[in-house]
């Protein structure tokens, strides 16, 4: 982080996780301050639940308000998956049946959470490792669904879309025309590790390695398909030198070139 | 019910408990169990890792295996009741004082409670330190009923074992580590000056001073109590050092 502190890194924006700053003070908050002064920031939270049936916890909401108002960051993000109940925060982002229930729980606490920060929030789609026996929506109708009815944006995880497609056996082809396009407001990249063999064989969404060949090729398609992105790449365990990531992130921004018109100003971070 | 489910999958997530769930999901091939069991996996593997980071040292004094397995128990007992992950792993120190595999490490205890008051500073709210000239322009007659705001990072510690020495002989890349002497305690303060977590070990009138102090008693006051532990008391170079490592805040009269 301190690369970006001093404004060293060629990148043109930073994406955080929102909770690791909710903090009262201390280190972590005055080097936002200076990366702040050096690039846009998007807040990408991990731990608003917004898929939670008990709504969405005050004190979080008025946190995560408070880290906005600061460092008014450029996109403000959160997952389409649940992590808290009663009052137990589990520390992963759990899916959601796609169900006209879940949906209705969504919608409301997206549009809670809209209310409280006076902006648009863009959700994410997750990684998934099952299906749900109730499911009536696939993953796109619900996204297109609960875009429509709150109002919100996507974040297209390109990675998390085929790590589920290899999980869950749909094509990455029908995924990509079913999601409204221009509530796409931002794409992730991230790598994946393959786990098991046979019937076994599972893909695990990391965040820990290289973007797979796959997935930059899926990639491809969805700029050919939207347009360009913001774009981010996300590799949160086993961080490598940074000009690893920064090799990676040029990669993406050379697909995003090909496609680009020439006043477009999407960007890699 | 949408919320019965999510309880079902967040008992499946800390302590892989799959059977109310299992019925309910669905995968494409091969086992649902496995497929259950990668969210466990993740659940329980970042929340052991939230802990080696707070607890390094403890960790490096049990080892790597003994250490997971104690995560492993602490976590299905404290699950985060909080959505910080670094504010996971609290407990821990009172954990640890009831692990019986942990029983013949005694000071473990005392250690995980520094370590834990390392995070607590890490985080705590910023204020900057009072600056040493105010004090020079208080009256003489009013400072012994000077009061003192202690940084919200300052905490202290006292302990029947020499926890300030055993965190620092297992810091990584020491060069000679010198024999620890158990037989006496240590008592110190944690804080953070200039962004950094800073710790000292203090002799026992220090510590009856500054608490004193941190309680709210006068300068005059903390002062008589530190005088009465026995040991000739050094007001000017306490209060110089302490003013040094910024554990003030401001003062009031």
């Amino acid at each position: 982080m301190s690369t970006f502190a001093a404004g060293a890194a060629d990148t043109a924006w930073v994406e955080i996780h929102s909770e690791n700053f909710f903090a009262l003070g201390g280190p972590r908050l005055a080097q936002l301050e200076d990366v702040r002064s050096h690039y846009a920031i998007s807040c990408h939270g991990v731990g608003l639940s917004l898929g939670s049936a008990q709504g969405v916890d005050p004190d979080h909401l008025a946190t995560l308000r408070g880290l906005v108002d600061r460092f008014e960051p450029a996109l403000v993000s959160e997952h389409l998956s649940f992590s808290v109940v009663d009052d137990i925060y589990v520390n992963d982002l759990l899916p959601l049946p796609y169900t006209e229930e879940a949906l209705e729980v969504v919608v409301r606490n997206v549009g809670h959470t809209q209310d409280a920060l006076g902006r648009q929030i863009l959700m994410e789609n997750p990684s998934s490792y099952l299906t749900f026996v109730d499911s009536v929506l696939t993953e796109w109708d619900f996204l297109t669904e609960l875009s429509q009815r709150s109002g919100c944006g996507l974040l297209l995880d390109v990675n998390n879309i085929y790590v589920s497609a290899q999980n869950n056996g749909f094509d990455t082809g029908t995924y990509l025309d079913g999601i409204p396009g221009d509530a796409v407001g931002e794409i992730h990249l991230a790598g994946h590790a393959i786990d098991g063999s046979g019937e076994d064989r599972l893909l695990i969404d990391t965040h820990g390695d290289v973007v797979a060949d796959p997935v930059w090729a899926l990639y491809q398609q969805t700029l050919e398909k939207l347009g360009p992105r913001p774009t981010l790449i996300e590799w949160d365990t086993n961080i490598p030198e940074l000009e690893i990531l920064l090799a990676e992130a040029h990669t993406a921004q050379r697909h995003l070139d090909a496609v680009s018109v020439a006043e477009d100003s999407s960007r890699v971070a | 019910m949408l919320h019965d489910l999510q309880r079902e999958f967040s008992d499946v997530a800390l302590t892989n408990s799959v059977a109310a769930l299992l019925p309910q999901v669905t995968a494409s091939r091969g086992s649902r169990k496995r497929r259950l069991g990668v969210y466990h996996a993740n659940t329980v593997n970042s929340l052991t890792d939230v802990l080696s980071a707070a607890y390094p040292v403890v960790q490096r004094i049990v080892g790597d295996r003994f250490f997971n397995g104690l995560a492993k128990e602490f976590i299905e007992m404290h699950p985060p009741r909080q959505p910080t992950l670094f504010r996971y792993g609290g407990a821990l120190a009172d954990f640890l004082g009831g692990f019986v595999p942990a029983k013949d490490l005694p000071y473990l205890v005392d250690v995980a409670r520094l370590e834990w008051a390392r995070i607590d500073a890490y985080f705590a709210a910023d204020r900057t330190p009072l600056d040493p000239q105010r004090l020079a322009d208080v009256p003489p007659e009013q400072i012994g009923d000077l009061k003192f705001i202690v940084q919200p990072a300052h905490q202290l510690l006292e302990s029947a074992f020499p926890i300030f020495t055993i965190w620092a002989m297992n810091q990584p890349n020491l060069d000679s580590v010198p024999e620890i002497n158990f037989t006496h305690g240590e008592c110190g303060f944690v804080s953070r000056l200039d962004n950094i977590v800073i710790q000292r070990a203090l002799s026992i009138d220090t510590l009856t001073w500054l608490g004193a102090l941190a309680e709210g008693k006068s300068l005059g006051a903390a002062t008589e109590l530190a005088m009465g532990c026995g040991a000739a008391f050094d007001l000017q170079n306490t209060l110089r050092q302490q003013l040094a490592d910024g554990t003030f805040s401001d003062f009031h009269v």
